[in-house]
């Protein structure tokens, strides 16, 4: 007989491929499909050209999650194209080639980035204005006299404009 | 509405033509009527985003400031580049490119030209063709069209990179802006390694400048890869880059 026990939580990351970090979380409690399409009516809906209207389903069998392909570009894991696949507690997949990175998570797992070297987070360069050197350049510019013609019209100017639409 | 936008970067290479095109289009997808003028005479490249390649007969900006035609006849509709579901909607994009041939800009960079032509000109565009939203792409750096965008323009981007090579510029750009009374003007920062303090950064942009940040950008493999091939957010519209353009897109509408 098969198991008909409920799933516990999942969670579905959009993730993003170049720093790993999630972009979209979608999460999913005691439901055994999970649609992933472009179409709405999906439970999952990505707008992306590389998405098929239908394109993949999560399924719960009673015992364990796989992961079924449905649409013509494809779903890949590790770059293998899938049709029909049993799923870990955490999968990476992409739906199409160079589609959109999902990943799968049973709950009770915290979302770890790709890549820990991408974890760490580098303080920007310090912003240093040389504010005497600011002053000169912008001084040599305001007392042209374009600049000055500009600044006696720049309100009319923005006056005509509004006045015009 | 007619909103004059103009996106400005003190130097070259910061990303501002890929904005310019990201931004306008998904204002235009949002059911807008909307233009971009390429007014970087010197070196126009945002045709290029949207295939649009020499043509004898095409009208353009030049054509326009050299008396040749009026404004609106340089505009090429691009309308077609937005998705089909925007086709039949309000939704209207066109593009006024500047000339690519040699013998034209350097025609141009010899003989200069009455810029206060180029105010008449975005004014009559506007009417013309009926704009809710005007963005003009600049040329880097201050000359007197940029200043002449500046002083004409609802809103102001200022496009820099975390780069030692804008923060300088970016100073002296913001402080003209001011003195011109710019309506509104804020800061997009572009091409931010995927490693740096993002939230950081911004608080730092904001103080030093004393200027809002409408848009952080992440430096982005996909856009490097598409390499102005066409504009990025319609190739990808679910990235995180797009997600960001189209939140800068609901201020400017706002």
């Amino acid at each position: 007989m098969i198991p008909n026990r409920l799933p516990e939580p999942v969670s579905l990351h959009l993730v993003n491929p170049d720093t790993g970090r999630p972009i979209q979380t979608w999460l999913f409690e005691a439901q055994k499909s999970v649609r992933i399409g472009r179409a709405e009516g999906n439970d999952v809906v990505i707008s992306d050209p590389s998405v098929s209207r239908f394109h993949a389903e999560l399924q719960f069998n009673g015992v364990e999650w796989e992961l079924v392909n449905l649409g013509k570009n494809g779903t890949l894991i590790s770059s293998h194209s899938i049709s029909r696949v049993k799923i870990d507690q955490q999968t990476l997949f992409r739906l199409g080639t160079g589609g959109p990175l999902l990943r799968f998570e049973r709950s009770g797992e915290a979302f770890d980035t790709l890549n820990t070297v991408m974890n760490a987070v580098a303080p920007p360069q310090p912003i240093q204005i040389d504010e005497c050197q600011k002053e000169s350049q912008v001084r040599a510019i305001v007392e042209s006299d374009y600049f000055q013609h500009l600044q006696g019209i720049s309100s009319k100017l923005r006056k005509r404009s509004s006045e015009s639409r | 509405m007619g909103r004059i936008i103009s996106i400005h970067s003190f130097r070259g290479g910061t990303g501002k033509s890929n904005l310019t095109a990201s931004l306008a289009t998904t204002v235009a997808c949002a059911g807008h009527r909307v233009a971009i003028v390429d007014t970087d005479i010197q070196s126009p490249g945002i045709h290029v985003l949207f295939g649009i390649k020499d043509d004898p007969d095409r009208r353009c900006l030049n054509d326009f400031l050299w008396g040749r035609c009026k404004i609106e006849d340089a505009a090429c509709d691009v309308t077609d580049a937005l998705p089909a579901s925007n086709h039949g909607s309000p939704s209207a994009l066109f593009l006024i490119p500047s000339s690519i041939k040699a013998g034209d800009i350097a025609r141009i960079l010899q003989e200069g030209y009455e810029v206060s032509i180029l105010s008449d000109g975005f004014l009559q565009l506007v009417k013309a063709l009926a704009l809710d939203y005007l963005f003009i792409d600049t040329h880097p750096g201050v000359n007197e069209e940029t200043l002449l965008s500046i002083a004409i323009s609802d809103k102001l981007f200022v496009v820099l990179r975390p780069d030692h090579q804008d923060f300088q510029g970016t100073a002296v750009t913001v402080e003209l802006a001011r003195r011109l009374q710019v309506a509104e003007m804020a800061l997009l920062v572009n091409k931010i390694p995927a490693t740096m303090d993002v939230p950081g950064l911004r608080e730092q942009v904001e103080r030093v400048y004393q200027t809002p940040v409408a848009g952080m950008f992440q430096l982005t493999m996909e856009l490097v890869q598409v390499a102005s091939s066409g504009v990025f957010c319609l190739r990808f519209p679910s990235h995180p880059f797009t997600a960001e353009v189209q939140s800068v897109a609901r201020k400017i509408m706002r």
